[in-house]
C-alpha cells in the first residue's frame, strides 16, 4: 500500500509561516500561516510519522518496542503486521479478508493507493512461489540493483568468480593510501546496502573490505573487485524462505570465529548467523576488540554477542 | 508462528559447550567472566540451548574468513542463497 502525499496529512505542532509564492496576488507584507505539513519542512517527517501512530494506535495497533516502523495486532488470535517505510506499508496476515478490512480502516484515514500484492519494497524483488500445496517459498532478491551498481562501476562485463574472495588472503594495513580513496569508499558504499539486505554471503569480505577504507592499496582494490566478480556470477541469487504449515517455527543459531585469524594484530572475527526454519533472517561478522589468548576465549566472545543479538 | 522451544546455538568449539554446560569456570579475566555469566545465565533459564556442531557443518564459518570454493558453496546453500 502506498499512501498519496503523505507528508501534507501532517499536523503542525508549531506555527510555522512562510512566503507567499509568486503567481498569488497579495498585498505586500502578507504571509500564510500554515495548518498542515508541506514537503521540505524539516518536521515534515516527524509529525508524519505521529499523525501515522496516532491513527494506527487509534485501530488498536500496539508499536513494537523493538522497532518503531512495526505495528501489531493480534486479530482473532492471528497476529496482524505493519510494517512502515515512510508512506509505503507492507501488510501481512494470514486470512485474507481480514488484510481487506484493515484497509478499509486506513482508507477511510489517508488517500491510499492498494498496489496489491507486494513486489518489491525498497529495491528488494519479492517473490513468491508454490511447490505444491503445502510448500511455499518466498525469495528476496537484488538482481535489478546489482546490475545497475556493476553499470556504474563499470564492471557490467567483468569476469565472474565463483567466490567473493581468495582463499587465506591477507590483506595489509597500510599507513599511506596508495589510490584513490573516493573510488574505494564508493564501491564499498554500494556494497553495504546489500550484504545487509540479502546477501549473507558477502558479509564476511565487505567486512573486512570497510575496515580499509580509510587508507585502502591496490591489493585492496582488486579485492573489492573480485566481489563484484562474484555478484556478476550470482546476481540472480536471492534469499529463500520456506513456508512450512504448523504454527512453530524453531531458529538455529551457528556462532563460530577465526581464532587470531588478522595476521597484522592477531585479533579474531566472531561470525553468526541465526537461521528461522532454514531461512537466514539475521547475521553478521564483526571483528574483536581485544586478542585472544585461546580458542576458548574466542569463542565465548563470538557466543555472547550472538547471544546478545538474538535476545 | 511462535517459537516454543529455546532457540538453538550451534557450536564447534567442545570445551566453550562444556562451559556452558556446567556453569564452571576459574581464573579467568573479568572481561571473560562477565561475557560468560550473561550466556550461562541465558542457557539456564531456557532462552536458549547450546549443542555442538561439527566443524564442516558450521556455517558461520562463512562470516568470520574467507573460504575455498567447495566449502563456500556448500555453506552458502544451506544459508538459503539460491539462484
Amino acid at each position: 500500500m502506498d499512501i498519496k502525499s503523505a507528508f501534507l496529512n501532517g499536523d503542525l505542532e508549531n506555527k510555522i509561516f512562510m512566503r507567499i509564492p509568486p503567481g498569488v496576488e497579495t498585498k505586500e507584507g502578507q504571509v500564510w500561516l500554515l495548518h498542515k505539513a508541506l514537503y521540505g519542512l524539516k518536521q515534515a517527517s516527524r509529525e508524519w510519522y505521529l499523525k501515522l501512530k496516532g491513527q494506527l494506535e487509534e485501530l488498536d495497533f500496539k508499536r513494537s518496542d523493538a522497532d518503531h516502523r512495526v505495528f501489531t495486532k493480534i486479530i482473532d488470535g492471528k497476529l496482524f503486521v505493519i510494517a512502515i517505510y515512510v508512506d509505503n506499508f507492507l501488510l501481512f496476515l494470514s486470512n485474507i479478508s481480514h488484510i481487506r478490512t484493515v484497509k478499509e480502516d486506513l482508507k477511510r484515514h489517508f488517500e491510499m493507493k492498494d498496489l496489491g500484492e507486494a513486489k518489491w519494497i525498497l529495491q528488494m524483488k519479492i517473490e513468491r512461489t508454490d511447490i505444491d500445496n503445502r510448500m511455499r517459498k518466498l525469495t528476496i532478491s537484488q538482481e535489478q540493483y546489482i546490475k545497475t551498481i556493476l553499470e556504474q562501476h563499470g564492471m557490467a562485463d567483468c569476469k565472474p568468480a565463483k567466490t567473493p574472495m581468495a582463499a587465506n588472503l591477507q590483506l595489509p594495513t597500510l599507513t599511506e593510501v596508495k589510490i584513490d580513496i573516493t573510488e574505494y569508499q564508493r564501491y564499498i558504499r554500494s556494497l553495504m546496502y546489500l550484504m545487509i539486505c540479502t546477501c549473507p554471503d558477502i558479509v564476511y569480505s565487505v567486512g573486512v573490505l570497510s575496515r580499509h577504507v580509510a587508507c585502502p592499496g591496490r591489493t585492496h582494490m582488486q579485492a573489492v573487485k573480485r566481489v563484484f566478480q562474484y555478484l556478476r556470477r550470482t546476481s540472480h541469487y536471492g534469499l529463500e524462505f520456506q513456508a512450512n504449515n504448523s504454527n512453530d517455527a524453531s531458529s538455529i543459531v551457528y556462532v563460530d570465529s577465526d581464532w587470531g585469524g588478522d595476521h597484522m594484530d592477531r585479533k579474531s572475527i566472531s561470525g553468526f548467523a541465526v537461521l528461522l526454519d532454514e531461512g537466514a533472517i539475521l547475521w553478521g561478522s564483526k571483528k574483536q576488540t581485544l586478542v585472544s589468548l585461546s580458542t576458548i576465549e574466542a569463542e565465548f566472545i563470538a557466543t555472547s554477542t550472538a547471544v546478545k543479538e538474538i535476545l | 508462528m511462535t517459537l516454543t522451544s529455546p532457540t538453538s546455538l550451534l557450536i564447534d568449539n567442545q570445551g566453550v559447550l562444556d562451559l556452558i554446560k556446567s556453569g564452571q569456570i576459574n581464573n579467568c579475566k573479568k572481561y571473560i567472566d562477565i561475557k560468560f555469566r550473561h550466556v550461562y545465565d541465558q542457557e539456564d533459564q531456557g532462552m536458549i540451548s547450546s549443542q555442538h556442531v561439527a566443524m564442516q557443518e558450521q556455517i558461520a564459518d562463512i562470516m568470520t574468513k574467507p573460504l575455498g570454493a567447495e566449502k563456500f558453496l556448500y555453506f552458502r546453500e544451506i544459508i538459503g542463497v539460491h539462484a
